[in-house]
């Protein structure tokens, strides 16, 4: 693994090697997995070095689609020209799913679990027999229970980890290479932002700046003193 | 795949390769001499087509019989509706997967910097330079593909958003050689260098 890519973030290669395990799995066994969590957390991340990784199809549902948006989405990604019927649309996405061997990658998937788009999903999987990733929020497991045909083909459930020292610290070295932050300092930002891999982010910058500004190459928890982090909480009124 | 199936009416969108053209040929003929291919594809140098097919044998995805005279190609490895980009010795090449990593990647997060960008777009095996996905950047943000959310300032990039309207399709627009923009999926040049007065953001 490189060091300049984002390999190293626990959900990054959690979602990389399984998707990796459901790519090679043994014929038998099903070819659908899902990765869930809170919002901000890095899903999209992960999502962006698997399909980089294995040039899969992307998708992003969106909560006003139908089936046949869906559809149309999905031929998109693949570069085919949509035909004009759901059967047929479904037959083009099945064999371009079956023959390149790519991955299909859905996210948002919370848009549309709620429709019969769900069932269009199984159709591609049985039509297809390839490999498909759905990425969602906390609850998505819950809700695609209600779909008992669906939720037998899932080959595993991956529950997306908060953020750890091990990661803020692998962002660190990837958005602020040029300061050291002290493992107090790191520590104190994952803690502040709840784990959170975006507000990670923006605590980093912040510091990157600060630390810039003041032209020092190491910044430490005392050195940043009483200044305040990024936490995503609402501000206190101050008065 | 069983023998003789006739594929899903499947039409590539967008603009197409010399071997694209051919692919689509071989994949509706599936068993073919040389010159089957040739009599369709009126416009294309027959060497285009003998080279491609070359790169197709060597690849496994042709099994030619070569016993014959002229030698019939049998389509043996069907990958879908993208042709397969093949040296001669049939090897997969690899350039372009930078702009395909680059665009895949604006696509998924939406909101990002040409930093953030490099990093997250590389991969074992695609390192995607800081300075590549600036160039890649920028040159959509002329094309008008992405809008400018808040522009640099001295220590700070400028981040950039993609417009959900110009998710054009799968292909990658690439930056042709004179700087202007080509994107495969419209067919057509996007941007020419010296159109770029001031994008409107």
């Amino acid at each position: 693994m490189s060091a300049n890519t984002i390999a190293n973030l626990a959900n990054v290669s959690l979602c990389a090697t399984a998707l990796d395990r459901a790519m090679n799995r043994p014929i038998h066994l099903p070819g659908m997995i899902v990765f869930y969590g809170p919002s901000g957390i890095g899903k999209s991340f992960s999502a962006a070095y698997s399909a980089n990784r294995t040039q899969a199809y992307y998708v992003e549902c969106k909560s006003s689609w139908t089936r046949k948006a869906f559809l149309t989405a999905v031929l998109q990604a693949m570069d085919v020209m949509p035909a004009k019927t759901l059967p047929e649309m479904t037959e083009q996405a099945c064999e371009q799913l079956a023959l390149s061997g790519k991955p299909l990658i859905i996210d948002e998937m919370d848009h549309i679990v709620e429709k019969k788009a769900v069932e269009i999903i199984r159709d591609l999987y049985e039509g297809s027999q390839g490999t498909i990733l759905m990425i969602g929020e906390e609850r998505l497991p819950s809700k695609l229970k209600a779909w008992e045909r669906f939720h037998n083909r899932i080959l595993e459930w991956i529950p997306a980890q908060l953020a750890d020292l091990d990661d803020s610290r692998a962002l660190a070295e990837l958005y602020c290479p040029d300061v050291v932050l002290t493992a107090d300092l790191l520590a104190e930002i994952t803690k502040k932002s709840k784990g959170c891999v975006r507000r990670i982010c923006v605590n980093i910058e912040q510091v990157r700046r600060i630390a810039v500004d003041a032209g020092v190459s190491e910044l430490s928890l005392s050195d940043w003193g009483k200044r305040g982090f990024y936490t995503g909480d609402a501000p206190k009124r101050a008065i | 795949m069983e023998k003789n199936r006739k594929p899903a009416s499947i039409e590539r969108i967008g603009g197409l390769t010399k071997r694209d053209r051919i692919w689509k040929e071989i994949r509706l003929q599936r068993e073919f001499t040389a010159a089957n291919l040739i009599a369709v594809l009126p416009t294309m140098q027959s060497s285009s087509v003998h080279h491609y097919l070359r790169c197709l044998c060597a690849g496994g995805y042709l099994e030619a019989d070569k016993t014959q005279k002229p030698a019939r190609y049998v389509l043996i490895k069907d990958c879908g509706i993208e042709s397969p980009r093949l040296r001669q010795d049939g090897s997969t090449v690899t350039q372009g997967r930078i702009n395909e990593n680059l665009w895949r990647t604006m696509k998924i997060l939406k909101t990002f910097d040409w930093m953030d960008l490099s990093r997250i777009a590389s991969t074992p095996d695609v390192i995607v330079k800081p300075h590549t996905a600036k160039h890649y950047v920028e040159t959509l943000h002329k094309a008008k593909y992405l809008i400018c959310l808040r522009p640099s300032s001295p220590g700070v990039r400028a981040t950039y958003r993609m417009l959900s309207s110009m998710n054009t399709g799968g292909r990658a627009p690439l930056i042709q050689r004179d700087r202007s923009l080509y994107d495969p999926n419209l067919g057509k040049i996007v941007f020419k260098r010296g159109q770029d007065n001031e994008p409107n953001n």
